[in-house]
């Protein structure tokens, strides 16, 4: 049976049946998995399932659901969160709408995936079983012989029976071979690491020199051969080819399927000599781990942190050390078989080290903390000794949660915390240190739970209800941020930065007067600053001018009008102002600054956008454009940082334009003919920008050679113009012109009925016979 | 019959390499032009490096119709009698070769086989050619079939060679102008040495904007110059703008050109990549998409560098670490330019999120720097149109919810009466694109309809035992599984969902299933199911906050019982629609409902 064959032909009858796009995703998947793509087989597997199911297609749903479990199960080892949807998938796949479907097969690999990463050795047996029991219904020309027989070859080699598992490899070919299928598999990769395992390795090396034989299997093929060719040459002494070919952590990084070999090579690396062992690298095996360990892959994990363990001794790191063999033994809990890491002799070791590291201490912990080293793991052996002499002293513990955070070991960061929080209901430092960790890693709820629980005494509140804030505000609950900070302020009313943080929170929910009274308070007890920016902004919202000028004059701003009353308005340069659109998307203008925080649109938007000219608005003073001042350009670039122009967001519109844009396009009409209808326009309210130069030209449909001018214009008109009126001035106003102008966004406007038919028909008529 | 001293055999078995040249070697017959120009371009190349008087560099293409001719004709070195030997009628020996292996650039050749493509294209090929080294002296070498040739002096003429191709009836339309210029154009405008066809400039007259010395000052005919340039690369879309590629002095290679983005809408995966290669100045290849990361299918670029090696037919390239040094170069380049258009081109970088945003939503979850310049700028589908994800945040309180489901189910009634945003989470790219968003950013992911979601939505309450007891006998009684929770709105009193777990425990543990699946792997799925504990198929969460709840849990036990058959029909028409079994038919439901409030018309209730 080719499952391809099966594809190729479902793939077509779904095209000529107007599923078009599901054969594309179809097509797309495999590659995007087979790729490591697996950020965009995210993205295409909800629309291909659903469209599988909108168009009633079992088999075409059984296809994706195995290849979105191989993405994320076999490549991706998110065995835990997947296993129940690998159980669903075997009792969908075995209904009788889909039992015939060639690929329920596979589906069987996808489960026996979810036991051999959560823990290989551990389910030897079952895998075994499971997959003699699927070889035993299909025959080698089924391309699933060749991913059940490596299951099968997988299984014994996690039962260290490499030996057995090289035999079962070469009966399979000879299966092959025998039943005369066109394309033998190889199992190359399979075959090398058994031969490596046994030490076979000048014998690996052989195979993996004739791995281009082996089909084409994506990038992700790739790195395994990159990894495996690095191990190889390792074994066989030569390190510094062995290194070349090693692939980055970058590459590596995404995809668990490759960390075992990634770990086992580097480790030949570290012993060839050719690596630094240092803590970035003891970092990369945490950040791996902790990803394993996360997706539930028990015995990977488990694996990275041994490896984790015995690099940390190797390079004097006790503490890490010590981190990572507690790992290993909590996470043994979840083997079958943990006797196959090998606990003890890390342990052994892990005391070896402790011996050896004893670090100098200065007399007292300030001076500790003032000549800790900048590299993590050799502060945190200090830290460690520290404490051990000065257990009670806080700016330690928090130092050390710090340190232990830098090395990638957060859990132990934070039980450190506790511990101490927890003989020290007081400790103010080391509850915000630990309400930072959990707010860094987005846990709202224990953080609300740390807060509830620990920071209700008096000295503590405070700093719960900024943590709380904090909290709301990275969730976008702004309402929840400014009732804590509200709350805080009551508790001390002279906190200056949760003030300040308030004002801007009142601003951004519209509370304008609120925000000025703040920052009010906030003028009155602090030099000039950002604050009396943001008092600008409110103050010219409400009105406030007397406030809005103390503030220009704290800052030493000068411009007309500063000594004057009223409104301040007075031209100040250009910039551009930002508006945030009904749909969240947003759009930028030129203005003309009119006041410290307030600019006039100059700018039109054109029919197609939301229309903001002669829009007054206020803006936050804070540029958001600063990263491209000054920036070093290329030469063709002939911006510099003279010609930098602020960006300012809007926070609110003073007084609208109140107007429409439309556009005019056609052939110049002359400029006496044109002043007229701009002035016509003007008169009704209007503004004429002409957006085009003298290289717009059309041909005359008359004669099909001479060039006439075009023109293109935008014209903005009070919203409130009914179209139909518009329509009719215009048609008076052009009337008599040799060559017509159209006003397509006006006709569309029209009521609907023969006018708007006709119209609509003018105008592309116009445009076609003009190639507007 | 007498032999001809001239007539001479080459030295290769000619007619199977013809067939080998023609159908296997090169795609195109065309690429004979291409070869040919070359030669005459190295040939100018070589009289700058060997000869010292001074001439004017230059390459005439022309056609003759009515002759069904081709000819090319240089001002370069010319040949010698002996060179012809050597060079025109030995295999795989181009002097180009001879002069690059002792280091000089500029020349394009290298593998000695492009002459003998014109036989491709050929009946017949006759050569003039004058030498510098012997200006005196011209000869004409005229070959028929390939397999022999004769050699014989000819007229004086100008040092330089010209080749005229008498071409096969096959190929006739290439003694036309028109079609060898835009093949010159296309294949050759960034040589260095005049190329002229026809009528007008030469073909390489205007260097495109990456050669030259000094960038035009004005940025609109800057803009319009290299849009220009690119749509003589773009067959399938009008650019919308373009991006310069430049290798820093840092990169492994040098590498120059231009990208530019499609004007024409795309989807999540459409891949129209479109990559055209110069090396040395002639065009290599068209379709060397790769080169563009594979997240960019809404690109198209050429670029220029002479680090790439083409492979022997020089139509393709070879894949070595170059070659992934380019496509590094090219990814920067095109990560760089997108941030550059953001802020220098505002209006073309809004048109590029209109017409690409599902394309760029994929984009951004395969480079984190591109979710960073993309995370604010681009819209995903949602229940009340499409919105960016700040603004879903915004009306949604923080929260991010995400429905898997095409439509339809209790949430889509819970959404309404809450009156947030749920974003489509089955439309390209939007679930991975919120989940990065959250992770990355800020706001909290729920997904509606797993029970991860349903924790929550549905915040779990306790309550007294006795009216825990009360409510499930009163909404679940055997079948579900009744939790009092609290949820927004605060006018929904109840909601029922399916419980997947439970149903999937039960069909892998019923004996049907053994009969269906094989034993081993259904061993292993009944591992898993084993450890989950057995509950009824549905699940209904009673709103406490609802008013609804706490009164009826109050109210006298026949105010109670009037209430519920009221209440009770909800049961029915809030389950999800698909459900196989459902904790009150529709019928049921809506039967119970009419009984209910005829009997309180009647007054008997």
């Amino acid at each position: 049976m080719d499952i391809w064959r099966w594809v190729s032909a479902t793939k077509r009858e779904l095209r000529q049946s107007g599923h078009g796009r599901l054969a594309d995703l179809m097509s797309e998947l495999p590659t995007l998995v087979c790729d490591d793509e697996h950020g965009r087989v995210e993205a295409v597997v909800p629309e291909a399932l659903a469209l599988a199911r909108a168009a009633r297609k079992p088999w075409v749903e059984v296809f994706i659901r195995h290849w979105a479990l191989q993405s994320r199960v076999l490549h991706r080892y998110e065995a835990r969160e997947h296993l129940a949807d690998a159980v669903e998938l075997l009792e969908f796949a075995n209904r009788e709408e889909t039992r015939q479907c060639p690929q329920s097969i596979c589906v069987v690999q996808d489960l026996a995936a979810c036991y051999s990463c959560a823990d290989g050795p551990g389910y030897v047996k079952e895998r075994l079983a499971v997959a003699s029991e699927t070889l035993g219904r299909i025959d080698p020309s089924w391309p699933c012989f060749r991913c059940i027989s490596i299951e099968h070859a997988d299984a014994l080699r996690d039962d260290e029976l490499h030996a057995e598992a090289l035999a079962f490899l070469q009966e399979q070919i000879d299966r092959a071979v025998e039943a005369g299928v066109s394309d033998v598999p190889r199992f190359v990769t399979a075959r090398v690491g058994a031969l490596l395992a046994l030490g076979r390795v000048e014998e690996a090396w052989a195979l993996m020199e004739d791995h281009e034989a082996e089909p084409e299997g994506g990038a992700s093929r790739e790195v395994d051969v990159e990894l495996l060719r690095t191990r190889v040459l390792a074994a066989l002494g030569r390190h510094a080819e062995a290194k070349e070919a090693m692939p980055s952590f970058e590459v590596v990084q995404p995809t668990p399927s490759h960390y075992e070999d990634y770990v086992e090579a580097i480790d030949a690396l570290l012993e060839g000599g050719v690596l630094p062992n240092d803590w970035e690298l003891g970092k990369q095996a945490r950040t791996m781990m902790a990803r394993a360990e996360t997706n539930g892959a028990w015995f990977l994990a488990t694996r990275l942190a041994a490896f984790a363990t015995q690099w940390a001794v190797a390079r004097g790191a006790f503490t890490v050390a010590r981190a990572a063999l507690e790992d290993t033994e909590r996470l043994c809990g979840h083997l079958r078989k943990p006797e196959r890491i090998g606990v003890d002799a890390l342990r052994d070791a892990v005391e070896r080290t402790a011996d050896r590291a004893v670090p100098l201490l200065a007399d007292d912990p300030e001076q500790v903390r003032a000549s800790l080293p900048g590299e993590p793991e050799a502060a945190l052996e200090i830290l460690e000794h520290a404490r051990r002499r000065w257990p009670e002293d806080e700016p330690l513990v928090v130092m050390q949660a710090r340190g232990l955070a830098a090395c990638g070991l957060e859990a132990r960061a934070e039980a450190q915390l506790r511990e101490h929080v927890e003989h020290h209901p007081d400790a103010e430092l080391a509850l915000t240190e630990l309400g930072r960790i959990l707010l860094a890693q987005g846990r709202h709820d224990a953080l609300r739970a740390l807060v509830e629980a620990s920071m209700q005494g008096e000295g503590l509140r405070a700093q719960g209800l900024w943590l709380r804030a904090s909290s709301h505000m990275r969730l976008d609950e702004l309402d929840g941020a400014a009732q804590c900070l509200s709350e805080l302020l009551r508790l001390d009313p002279d906190a200056r930065v949760p003030r300040h943080r308030l004002a801007s929170l009142e601003l951004r929910r519209g509370h304008h007067a609120e925000a000025l009274a703040h920052l009010d308070v906030l003028a009155q007890s602090l030099p000039p600053g950002e604050h009396d920016w943001d008092r600008m902004t409110a103050a010219t919202i409400v009105g406030a001018w007397a406030q809005l000028r103390d503030s220009a004059r704290r800052l030493e701003l000068e411009f007309e009008g500063l000594d004057a009353e009223g409104p301040v308005d007075t031209p100040m340069g250009l910039c551009r102002v930002r508006f945030i659109e009904e749909d969240g998307t947003h759009n930028d203008y030129f203005a003309q600054r009119r006041s410290p925080v307030c600019a006039r649109v100059i700018q039109m938007a054109g029919p197609k956008r939301p229309e903001h000219f002669a829009d007054l608005v206020v803006f936050d003073a804070g540029p958001l454009n600063l990263d491209e001042k000054g920036d070093e350009k290329g030469d063709d670039q002939e911006d510099d940082g003279d010609d930098w122009i602020a960006l300012f967001p809007v926070v609110h519109v003073v007084s609208p334009g109140g107007l429409r844009c439309w556009s005019l396009d056609g052939t110049h009409p002359g400029e006496q003919a044109w002043s007229s209808l701009e002035g016509a326009l003007q008169a009704m309210g209007g503004v004429v920008d002409v957006r085009s130069d003298e290289r717009y030209r059309h041909v005359d449909p008359d004669d099909g050679e001479t060039e006439l001018p075009g023109v293109f214009a935008y014209v903005c008109l009070p919203k409130e113009l009914p179209a139909t009126e518009l329509h009719a001035r215009l048609r008076a106003l052009t009337e008599g012109w040799e060559h017509p102008l159209v006003w397509p966004e006006v006709v569309l406007e029209l009521p609907a009925g023969e006018e708007r038919e006709r119209a609509m028909r003018w105008v592309e008529e116009i445009s076609e016979r003009y190639e507007l | 019959m007498t032999a001809d001293p001239s007539l001479k055999q080459t030295k290769v078995d000619l007619a199977g390499l013809m067939k080998v040249l023609g159908e296997h070697l090169y795609s195109s017959p065309n690429v004979a032009i291409r070869e040919l120009v070359q030669n005459a371009h190295d040939s100018c190349v070589r009289r700058e490096v060997e000869s010292s008087l001074p001439f004017e560099p230059r390459i005439e293409v022309s056609t003759d119709a009515n002759a069904h001719t081709l000819s090319f004709e240089d001002t370069g070195a010319g040949l010698t009698d002996e060179e012809i030997e050597r060079y025109l009628a030995t295999i795989g020996s181009g002097y180009t070769r001879t002069l690059r292996d002792s280091g000089h650039e500029g020349l394009i050749g290298y593998f000695g086989l492009g002459f003998l493509s014109a036989f491709v294209i050929s009946e017949r090929i006759e050569v003039w050619t004058c030498s510098y080294q012997d200006p005196e002296r011209a000869w004409s070498f005229s070959s028929r079939s390939g397999q022999s040739y004769v050699i014989q002096p000819a007229p004086a003429r100008p040092v330089g060679t010209r080749v005229t191709l008498h071409l096969a009836s096959r190929f006739e339309e290439l003694s036309r102008a028109r079609p060898v210029r835009a093949l010159l154009e296309r294949y050759c405008g960034l040589l260095q040495v005049p190329i002229h066809c026809g009528e007008g400039p030469a073909v390489n007259a205007t260097p495109p904007p990456w050669r030259r010395d000094e960038p035009e000052p004005n940025p609109v005919r800057r803009r319009r110059e290299a849009l220009e340039v690119v749509r003589r690369f773009e067959p399938g879309f009008e650019p919308l703008c373009t991006l310069p590629v430049r290798s820093t002095p840092d990169d492994a290679v040098d590498v120059r050109g231009l990208l530019w983005i499609q004007d024409g809408a795309t989807y999540g995966t459409s891949d129209n990549r479109n990559v055209s290669v110069f090396v040395r100045g002639m065009l290599i290849n068209d379709d060397e998409r790769d080169l563009l990361p594979a997240w960019a299918g809404f690109c198209g670029a050429v670029i220029e560098s002479d680090a790439l090696q083409p492979t022997a037919s020089r139509e393709s390239l070879q894949k070595d670490p170059t070659y992934q040094a380019v496509q590094a170069c090219v990814r920067e380049s095109l990560i760089e330019g997108l941030r550059g258009l953001a802020s220098e081109q505002p209006a073309a970088w809004r048109t590029v999120l209109r017409r690409h945003n599902e394309a760029l939503l994929g984009a951004a979850l395969c480079d984190a720097r591109l979710f960073d310049l993309l995370c604010d700028e681009l819209t995903v589908p949602t229940s009340q149109g499409d919105l960016a994800v700040a603004t879903v945040l915004q009306r949604s309180g923080g929260r991010l919810h995400v429905s898997q489901a095409d439509r339809g189910g209790f949430e889509e009634l819970l959404f309404r009466a809450l009156k947030v945003p749920v974003v489509q989470g089955v439309r390209y790219g939007a679930l991975p694109f919120c989940r990065t968003y959250a992770e990355r950013r800020h706001g909290r992911l729920v997904m509606v309809g797993t029970q991860g979601g349903d924790r929550e939505l549905f915040r779990r309450q306790t309550l007294p035992q006795d009216q825990t007891e009360r409510l499930q006998a009163w909404f679940g009684g055997d079948s579900a599984e009744v939790v009092p929770a609290s949820f927004a709105p605060e006018h929904l009193p109840l909601v029922v969902v399916p419980d997947r777990e439970a149903e999937l425990k039960q069909r892998i543990e019923s004996d049907e299933a053994d009969k269906r699946i094989a034993s081993a792997v259904l061993g292993l799925a009944r591992q898993f199911t084993g450890t989950l504990v057995e509950r009824p198929l549905l699940r209904v969460y009673v709103n406490l906050g609802c008013e609804v709840i706490p009164a009826l849990l109050d109210a006298t036990p026949e105010r109670a019982e009037a209430a519920l058959a009221l209440l009770r029909p909800l049961l029915g028409l809030l389950s999800e629609p698909e459900g196989d079994r459902p904790l009150m038919p529709i019928d049921e439901a809506l039967a119970g409902y009419c009984r209910a409030v005829t009997q309180i018309a009647r007054g008997e209730a």
